[in-house]
């Protein structure tokens, strides 16, 4: 039940009104100045017994209408307010009004015109009492939800962060005292990739290994952190090339849950009989530069990929070095690196041709400004645009 | 300042270095789209936000008497150019990394690396004041799976890549569970299949040759391209590639 505060100084009135409003099933209480409303008003605030809205006359004894509609204001009371008026106070009414007021009767009112005017602002209140809840509730939900985003995201920050670490450590070189001269570029799409490059001293020379996991994701990086782990143990043991990857296959299946497609090069260099063996995976060809031909050359060498087939097959191919001569390797995002055609809209991509050709042309620079002259070259054939994680590794004979 | 014009291929911006004003644009701009039978993209509307921002914040250092211009305008199918010109200093962009920056809340290089991932192309004046980047609609690769004369044929209506990993895998399965001895892929809209759509190409191929050991999957209408691909991972053990 609403109830509703009567402020007015003449009895007859105050009677009335009384009536009127508790028959209509109001609770109301009147009294006959503002300082008295004023009281009732702050005295019931957190009660049961709380004013919804004061009806209240202008010209009162005490404290006025007006002064009274000045203090709600004043002590933030929230109370709606009808303000009666009578011929005589329309100065106050302008007064009133600039204070904010905007509800008024001219006295005398039809009981009925109060009732409507008392249910519609009761009625506005509590519409606007629904909206500030629902609005409250909404901004509690989203706050919550935002501060689940904010530390999960926190969390998976840190996960990332110690992959990226992992992944650097996993693609750093320890490159002195190679037995071959050594140049490359890595560039992952994003902190994590997935290629992988390693060089390790043998006996007799070196063995290398590049390799590149489908995707560039935390699930990439991670399947390279097993990779780099069988071929150390391959290193040390001199397995061939088919026995390295046969073995990196089975290891692959068997220990990762998602079936990730692995291309790979292994190549060995002999320095004793100046021979390479150069065994793939489903990997771009390498190219031969030799010192004392014009030409680069692909060898092609073909096997299956890595990390899904059960029974795999790798082929083996070996050809002579000479001292000075480079072999170089990439992975296929050098290949499909490339720019949109303005006019068809297609992808143009370097292609193996088109990196043969960069190559051809920086060949008489020493190898590490050849690395890096070839590297801009590619960059900027794609507009710098990567799509894809690149390496592109350059050794010479020494 | 707020200063339109447009017509059927492109419209193009004049405004004051107010950031008040980058809705505005983002909206005047998805109805330009909107013009152009194409539906709002949110990838284009972030684009469209970071040049536009860059320009007010960084180009013009929030003074609003200086202007910003952004053009958009239609250089293909579904390819708009959105060109940002602003009144500043211009930065030098000669070494800009667009590697993606380890902290996505961090703005590094005026949110390039961010922008790169989603165009075509990025270039910039010398000057480095103003910026042209090349973005593309694409219509997501849908696959008609039909059954003509017993075959079962699955025809992607376009690349196959990582962003579709998903639905490429359902399709796969569900073609397995048909039992079907004879498979046929046309490539005829495919241009590029990468990494990780070949991971699923092998997979099926494993599944399937355990089904049917004697029978080989057809691909029919492979580019030159996929063709390689195929030989040098040595899939087309598995497949085989007709014209």
């Amino acid at each position: 039940m609403s109830h509703i505060l009567i402020a007015e100084d003449q009895q007859s009135a105050r009677f009335v009104l009384t009536f009127q409003l508790k028959k209509v099933g109001f609770k109301v209480t009147a009294v006959e100045n503002g300082a008295l409303a004023l009281n009732t008003i702050q005295e019931n605030l957190d009660s049961d017994n709380k004013i919804d809205l004061l009806v209240t006359d202008i010209e009162m004894p005490e404290m006025s209408g007006l002064e009274l509609y000045q203090q709600i204001i004043e002590k933030h009371l929230k109370i709606p307010v009808i303000v009666m008026t009578a011929y005589g106070t329309k100065h106050l009414v302008v007064e009133l009004m600039r204070m904010g007021c905007s509800e008024y009767l001219d006295k005398p009112f039809p009981s009925e015109e109060l009732i409507g005017r008392i249910n519609q602002i009761l009625e506005e209140k509590k519409a606007l009492k629904e909206k500030k809840s629902k609005y409250e509730n909404d901004k509690n939900k989203l706050e919550s939800e935002l501060s689940n985003y904010k530390h999960s995201s926190e969390k998976l920050r840190e996960q990332m962060n110690s992959a990226i670490i992992a992944y650097e450590n996993i693609i750093k070189i320890e490159d002195k005292n190679l037995n071959v001269d050594l140049s490359y570029k890595i560039k992952p799409l994003a902190d994590l990739g997935g290629d992988f490059f390693s060089i390790k001293n043998t006996e007799t020379g070196c063995d290398i290994l590049l390799a590149d996991v489908a995707g560039h994701d935390m699930g990439s990086s991670f399947h390279t952190i097993l990779i780099k782990n069988v071929f150390e143990e391959s290193v040390k043991s001199l397995k061939s090339g088919n026995d390295f990857f046969s073995e990196l296959n089975r290891r692959l299946i068997d220990d990762s849950e998602n079936n990730r497609l692995v291309t790979a090069v292994f190549i060995r260099i002999n320095l004793e009989e100046m021979k390479v063996e150069i065994t793939s995976a489903g990997h771009p060809h390498t190219i031969c530069l030799e010192n004392n031909s014009l030409h680069p050359k692909q060898n092609k060498v073909y096997g299956d990929v890595l990390g899904i087939l059960d029974d795999v097959l790798f082929e083996t191919s070996t050809i002579n070095i000479c001292r000075k001569d480079r072999i170089l390797f990439y992975t296929d995002g050098i290949e499909d690196h490339g720019y949109i055609n303005n006019k068809t809209g297609m992808k143009v991509k370097l292609k193996d041709s088109g990196l043969i050709k960069l190559v051809s042309a920086n060949r008489d620079l020493e190898l590490e400004p050849f690395v890096v002259r070839t590297w801009e070259n590619i960059l900027s054939f794609g507009k710098n645009n990567a799509k894809d994680d690149m390496t592109f590794v350059a050794i010479e004979i020494k | 300042m707020y200063k339109i014009d447009k017509n059927s291929d492109y419209i193009s911006f004049e405004f004051s270095s107010d950031l008040k004003y980058t809705d505005r644009i983002i909206e005047d701009s998805i109805d330009f789209l909107k013009s152009n039978d194409i539906g709002t993209h949110s990838d284009f509307k972030l684009v469209v936000r970071e040049l536009v921002i860059n320009g007010i914040e960084h180009g013009n250092n929030n003074n609003s008497s200086k202007t910003v211009k952004c053009k958009i305008s239609k250089v293909g199918n579904l390819r708009f150019n959105i060109e940002v010109e602003d009144e500043g200093d211009g930065f030098n962009h000669s070494d800009l990394d667009f590697k993606m920056p380890e902290d996505p809340e961090q703005h590094r290089h005026r949110g390039i690396p961010l922008i790169n991932t989603m165009v075509d192309q990025i270039e910039f004046n010398e000057k480095g004041n103003k910026i042209n980047v090349i973005f593309s609609f694409h219509n997501e690769t849908k696959f008609d799976v039909s059954n003509d004369n017993g075959a079962l044929t699955i025809t992607p209506s376009g690349n196959i890549t990582s962003s579709i990993a998903d639905s490429f895998r359902k399709i796969l399965l569900e073609s397995l569970d048909e039992n079907n001895e004879n498979i046929i892929f046309n490539f005829k809209e495919v241009e590029d299949l990468d990494s990780i759509s070949l991971s699923l190409l092998i997979t099926f191929a494993k599944m399937f040759s355990r089904k049917f050991p004697d029978t080989h999957i057809k691909v029919v209408n492979a580019n030159k391209d996929i063709k390689n691909l195929f030989t040098l991972t040595r899939i087309n053990k598995f497949y085989n590639i007709t014209d």
